[in-house]
């Protein structure tokens, strides 16, 4: 999706706190795939898990590291994991559910076209022939 | 808001501790008409749950098995360690209090959704239960109402064409269903993701993906087809690829792995191990400015200095 619209929208990762670290709610599926991460506790903890992470998933997309306060995942009531996309103007035009099982990708992909098409309508009501 | 939620979490917690108590002397009378008996052992605070035909209260023949002479049970009944059914017991209470806050709570935040989910002992998974759906902006009733222009219920890529020029290669995303039109199918919970075959896809997908990085590369494939042909026969039956899929049922009487019982949900869902407490901006608000730095430590962001173009933020870790 980030290579599809990122001309039209800036795309964020935001990394926030880990929701299975192995000293937390650990993950059978996290083990099977040879992921082990303790909570991270410090600021430079946090951006090392971080740039393990964009190495290991291969994100195109430039990956934002929340503060060890967590203040941005919680403003945003990110954690565990959430979309959202925000129009032009700074407004909310989508707020994705929870995550894992409200992670809908393609709710936001729908979301994005419509707000382009909205771009696409208003610029034509703008210049009539 | 901090306090808000502590102030609920408060009332919840003395609520669930209420009936906690109560919860075996209400239980068993309902079961069925008491003998007059066993309505006298319920009314007393322990034992939690009585059986059903307990006999008259204390002192009652030890049973003959020898066992933890302390719980008077009946030969009849089999046995059941107490903690099992002082466990069975919370568990009831906990439902029946989920029960009533999702029936008297209804304008509730999200992080309560998640208590009331856990206390009912919802199913987690895909679109069932728990977890508070998504709001949007845009759904069919928005493009409708804009493209279609000749009234028939459905979008033509001709429609989209007319009222948006240079709309044509969004048409194709939009039609999740892939037959040529868009309607209401397309949106929503029957449209992408939302259908059987999606989900099966998406479990599939998690199996073969092994290293989670949400690309299925020819090793992974390879690897998979090696595990599921059990045989080692170079080929695969449908049979095995249905063992290769399906996790194991639990065993009788075990929780799921992975799961944690209700009342350690509980703490988890309020020491912010489950989801965060806070609610986050809502649907049409201005999004709260930040600045961030990149992982590699290269640029700052600050989400205002983004105005003038539609803005993804993902949220997510590692795990």
């Amino acid at each position: 999706m980030y290579s599809r619209y990122s001309d039209r929208a800036g795309f964020y990762g935001v990394y926030i706190r880990e929701a299975h670290p192995s000293d937390g709610w650990s993950m059978e599926s996290n083990e099977r795939a040879g992921i082990r991460i303790e909570q991270p506790k410090a600021a430079e903890d946090r951006v090392r898990v971080a740039s393990q992470c964009c190495t290991a998933l291969e994100m195109a997309m430039p990956l934002l590291v929340d503060g060890i306060d967590d203040r941005v995942g919680n403003a945003y009531s990110g954690f565990p994991d959430r979309l959202y996309l925000i129009d032009r103007d700074g407004r909310v035009a989508y707020k994705g559910g929870r995550g894992p099982f409200g992670y809908k990708p393609a709710e936001l992909e729908q979301t994005i076209i419509m707000l382009l098409l909205e771009d696409m309508l208003h610029t034509r009501e703008a210049q009539p022939e | 808001m901090k306090r808000d939620v502590l102030i609920r979490l408060l009332a919840v917690t003395a609520a669930a501790l209420v009936f906690t108590r109560t919860a075996a002397a209400d239980d068993a009378p309902r079961a069925e008409p008491p003998p007059k008996a066993a309505a006298a052992a319920a009314a007393a605070p322990q034992p939690a749950a009585p059986p059903p035909s307990a006999p008259a209260p204390p002192p009652a023949p030890a049973a003959p098995s020898g066992e933890r002479s302390a719980e008077r049970v009946p030969a009849a009944v089999p046995e059941q360690p107490a903690e099992a059914r002082g466990a069975a017991a919370t568990r009831k209470t906990l439902k029946q209090l989920g029960d009533l806050l999702d029936r008297d709570w209804k304008s509730r935040p999200e992080w309560a959704e998640m208590a009331i989910a856990i206390l009912k002992e919802q199913n987690m998974g895909m679109g069932t239960g728990w977890w508070h759906p998504s709001s949007k902006r845009y759904d069919w009733d928005w493009l409708r109402k804009r493209l279609d222009t000749n009234g028939d219920g459905r979008v033509e890529p001709a429609e989209m064409a007319a009222t948006a020029p240079g709309s044509e290669s969004l048409f194709a995303r939009l039609d999740t269903d892939r037959d040529g039109v868009l309607t209401a199918s397309d949106f929503g919970d029957s449209g992408r993701g939302g259908s059987p075959i999606a989900r099966m896809v998406s479990m599939l997908f998690a199996k073969l993906d092994k290293d989670s990085n949400g690309r299925v590369s020819t090793d992974e494939l390879a690897d998979f087809f090696v595990a599921a042909d059990r045989g080692g026969f170079g080929y695969l039956t449908p049979e095995d690829l249905r063992m290769a899929l399906e996790e194991p049922a639990p065993r009788p009487g075990e929780a799921r792995a992975d799961m944690p019982a209700p009342e350690q949900m509980l703490e988890m869902l309020f020491t912010g191990q489950l989801g965060a407490l806070e609610p986050g901006p809502q649907l049409g608000d201005q999004a709260p400015d930040f600045t961030l730095r990149t992982h590699d430590g290269a640029r700052e962001v600050r989400l205002s200095e983004l105005r003038g173009k539609p803005v993804v933020l993902v949220f997510g870790s590692f795990t």
